[in-house]
């Protein structure tokens, strides 16, 4: 569990004379809950997940995870002290790991012992239905079996804070109810405060319980999901 | 009979296997005066099986110590090169759209082997080795460290470790993408570089590995310098006393080690079915690779800054000024600057036909030859070389205006750095998005007009660079310019060579310091240009 605090962010991309992706973004997330976030192409929405997970720097404005600095003028806790998972636009699998590797690699910077380890592996694996598929490299899954590698791997380590970025991209209508299914599951019961970057209401009214909408690097407005 | 005939007649009715029959010939013809080297005089027996003096090593464990001796120079030279390269290529791929940043990572290849020793020796050899080489031949003095395979090693390291940051930095590039944010979540930097970043790179890191291994190993200049009898010092000893066969016989068991290296390495970097996944996204680079940094601020220093300013203060020790030493060395430097210029444009010229006639097709044939003659030791295509004119001489006069001049000096060149325009034209196609060359074709254009107005202008980059690396390399390149550069055209190289067995006076300093300067002005000239012909093509 872990609340997220947005204060005042703002970010250039491309340099100094680059443009202004955020402008003074404003976001509370409070500990287990999930926020929907969405926006045009090039609103900011993949820019605000990457300063939260500590990819990028804010230029202004601090960033905090449970009351704690973690981005600032003067701070910048490194993204893999900040406990985060993350589901990329592109998936940013590794290409040379196979599947159980993906997951080793995850959990050996967990502070889980060597057995908790091999139970939480088996877990994933039978809860996004890559049992079976461990030996297996990317370039050897299907698009939905990938995404699954993607979902398990952000989820393989203690992590706190999920973050995904249209994990749902490219799935089939029943591919994704599963796969949204599955997700929505494993986060009620570790109750991970998340934020999730979707073009699709439907996605978002499905495992969001609000939507902030961002338009030129503000936020234009937020309005809570009717269940 | 028959049957063979009609299978080869079917063969060569499938356009892939005419391109590649065609690209096979080329290659063998750029071969060729390798294999015509080992009908000179001298046999595989004088080399060998032949028997030694009372006391004295055979001719063959002379040859195989040297054999060895090459391959411990080459292996340390591997190593420093990839202790600096690799950080280097790392720190270069945070920047990839900075010309200026590649041109000075280029320093250290651009300053000439010759003249990187000359500073060197001014630092750390002894200073009666500096003043006076003579009584070294002599036995006399102890000659210092830089005096042994290590030493050599160490410059030939510190001069080659930009093959490396080059081979790896675009890898380095396209691993810098969501992958390597996604490692950066759960791990340190420095777990994720050597977990993900240098796996998904291996295949660049064995090219700049076997690279570096086969110059280093292959070198004649520094080796020869530093009084290390490698194989190709005993190649060149060869060709001195006039034994073409038996400096070809010589240099086979390098040319064996070199396949046999190239072959290992080309099986390891094997591109797996994941290399075409697309890395895609943003970097996950929060912090700049200040270490990269350092560590390529370390090989400029070694590969460049202190060569070059051991060079500059033996120039200004003497009390003659640099003018003088300066003057005497100019024509030479003319020689190396005109030579060096014809063969970096033919070198693009050659690059352009490579890319206009197989626009879409590799040429693999091509590429291994070019890397053969790059990796050989010099006095062996020099062999070769003077055994190919020999043979057209005694042909009768009619062919031989062909080989006046300095256009022996220039083949050799040429096909000395074959492997550049090849290789950069290779690149540049790679570069390219097929689907380009397919809406040529669909449009009805045939494969010359495909090649000469879709490739060619979007890879021309690459044979610029090319031209650029000939160039500045040429200028530095010792072992054929020895042996082919008719008299009363000396390069600059061997006129230094030259001088440096009489000492290391003030002279050779500013001789050296003239080498150095006037490679990285034709460095900065290749980036200017490449700058200014951007600009034009932005205008346009």
């Amino acid at each position: 569990m872990s609340r997220i605090e947005v204060r005042e962010v703002s970010k250039t991309l491309g340099g100094r004379a680059g443009t202004a992706v955020l402008r003074g973004v404003v976001l509370y997330v409070a500990e287990g809950r999930c926020v929907g976030l969405r926006g045009a192409t090039g609103s900011g929405k993949t820019t605000l997940l990457r300063l939260i997970a500590g990819l990028d720097r804010p230029e202004r404005g601090e960033i905090l995870l449970d009351g704690r600095i973690v981005s600032g003028p003067q701070v910048h806790v490194p993204p893999h002290r900040r406990r985060i998972g993350f589901v990329f636009q592109s998936l940013g699998l590794w290409p040379h790991l196979n599947i159980a590797e993906h997951l080793d690699y995850v959990l050996a910077a967990s502070p889980l012992k060597p057995d908790e380890r091999a139970r939480r592996k088996k877990e994933l694996c039978d809860a996004f239905h890559l049992h079976g598929l461990e030996g297996r490299f990317p370039a050897e899954l299907s698009g939905g079996e990938k995404h699954l590698l993607a979902l398990a791997r952000a989820l393989a380590g203690d992590v706190r804070i999920l973050l995904l970025d249209e994990p749902f991209a490219g799935l089939d209508g029943q591919l994704k109810e599963w796969v949204t299914g599955a997700l929505a599951s494993w986060r009620r019961s570790r109750r991970l405060t998340t934020v999730l970057v979707s073009h699709d209401p439907q996605d978002l009214a499905r495992l969001c319980q609000s939507v902030v909408h961002l338009r030129e690097g503000r936020i234009a407005e937020t309005a809570e999901v009717e269940k | 009979m028959l049957q063979v005939c009609l299978w080869v007649g079917r063969l060569m009715r499938s356009p892939a296997w005419r391109d590649r029959l065609a690209q096979v010939l080329l290659a063998g013809l750029c071969l060729a005066p390798l294999l015509y080297a080992f009908h000179g005089e001298g046999s595989f027996h004088s080399v060998f099986s032949g028997a030694s003096a009372a006391g004295a090593v055979s001719p063959r464990e002379a040859v195989f110590f040297a054999l060895g001796r090459s391959a411990a120079a080459g292996a340390g030279a591997m190593a420093l090169a990839l202790l600096l390269g690799v950080p280097a290529g790392w720190a270069l791929s945070a920047r990839p759209r900075a010309p200026w940043f590649l041109a000075l990572c280029a320093l250290p290849l651009a300053f000439p082997p010759s003249a990187a020793v000359s500073g060197w020796l001014r630092f750390f050899a002894p200073g009666e080795v500096v003043s006076a080489f003579n009584p070294l031949l002599q036995g006399l003095p102890a000659p210092g460290p830089l005096f042994s395979i290590p030493g050599v090693a160490l410059l030939l390291g510190l001069g080659l470790w930009p093959i490396v940051a080059f081979e790896v930095w675009p890898a380095f590039a396209r691993a810098r993408g969501e992958a390597h944010a996604a490692a950066l979540l759960s791990a340190t930097p420095v777990r994720a570089f050597f977990r993900i970043v240098l796996p998904m790179s291996r295949g660049e890191l064995a090219a700049g590995a076997l690279l570096v291994f086969v110059l280093a190993a292959s070198d004649f200049t520094v080796s020869s310098l530093l009084l290390v009898r490698t194989l190709p010092v005993e190649v060149d000893d060869q060709l001195a006393v006039q034994r073409l066969g038996s400096a070809a016989w010589t240099a086979l068991p390098l040319v064996v080690l070199i396949v046999a290296v190239t072959v290992a390495l080309t099986w390891g970097r094997r591109r797996p079915a994941w290399s075409q996944e697309h890395l895609a996204g943003r970097a996950g680079a929060a912090a700049r690779p200040w270490f990269g940094y350092g560590l390529l601020a370390a090989g400029l220093a070694g590969g460049f800054v202190l060569p070059l300013a051991g060079c500059l203060a033996g120039a200004l020790s003497g009390g003659k000024g640099l003018g003088v030493a300066v003057q005497s060395g100019l024509p030479a430097l003319l020689v190396s600057l005109r030579l060096a210029a014809a063969v970096a444009l033919l070198a693009m010229v050659l690059g352009a036909a490579r890319v206009a006639c197989w626009p879409r097709e590799t040429a693999r044939p091509l590429v291994w030859a070019g890397l053969l003659l790059l990796a050989i030791p010099g006095s062996f295509l020099a062999g070769g070389l003077l055994a190919v004119e020999g043979g057209v001489r005694s042909w009768g006069a009619s062919g031989a205006w062909a080989l006046s001049g300095s256009l022996v000096l220039a083949a050799g060149w040429l096909l000395r750095f074959l492997y550049l325009p090849v290789r950069l034209a290779e690149e540049g196609l790679r570069s390219l998005d097929p689907a380009l060359l397919e809406a040529a074709e669909l449009a009805g254009h045939g494969r010359l007009a495909r090649g000469l107005g879709v490739a060619l202008p979007l890879a021309w980059r690459h044979l610029l660079a090319a031209g650029g690396l000939v160039f500045v390399l040429a200028l530095g390149e010792l072992p054929l310019a020895d042996k082919l550069s008719p008299p009363g055209a000396v390069p600059l190289s061997v006129w230094l060579f030259n001088q440096q067995h009489y000492g290391y006076t003030e002279a050779v300093f500013a001789l050296s310091l003239l080498a150095g300067v006037a490679a990285v002005l034709g460095l900065a000239l290749a980036v200017a240009l490449a700058w200014w012909v951007r600009g034009k093509a932005g205008e346009a």
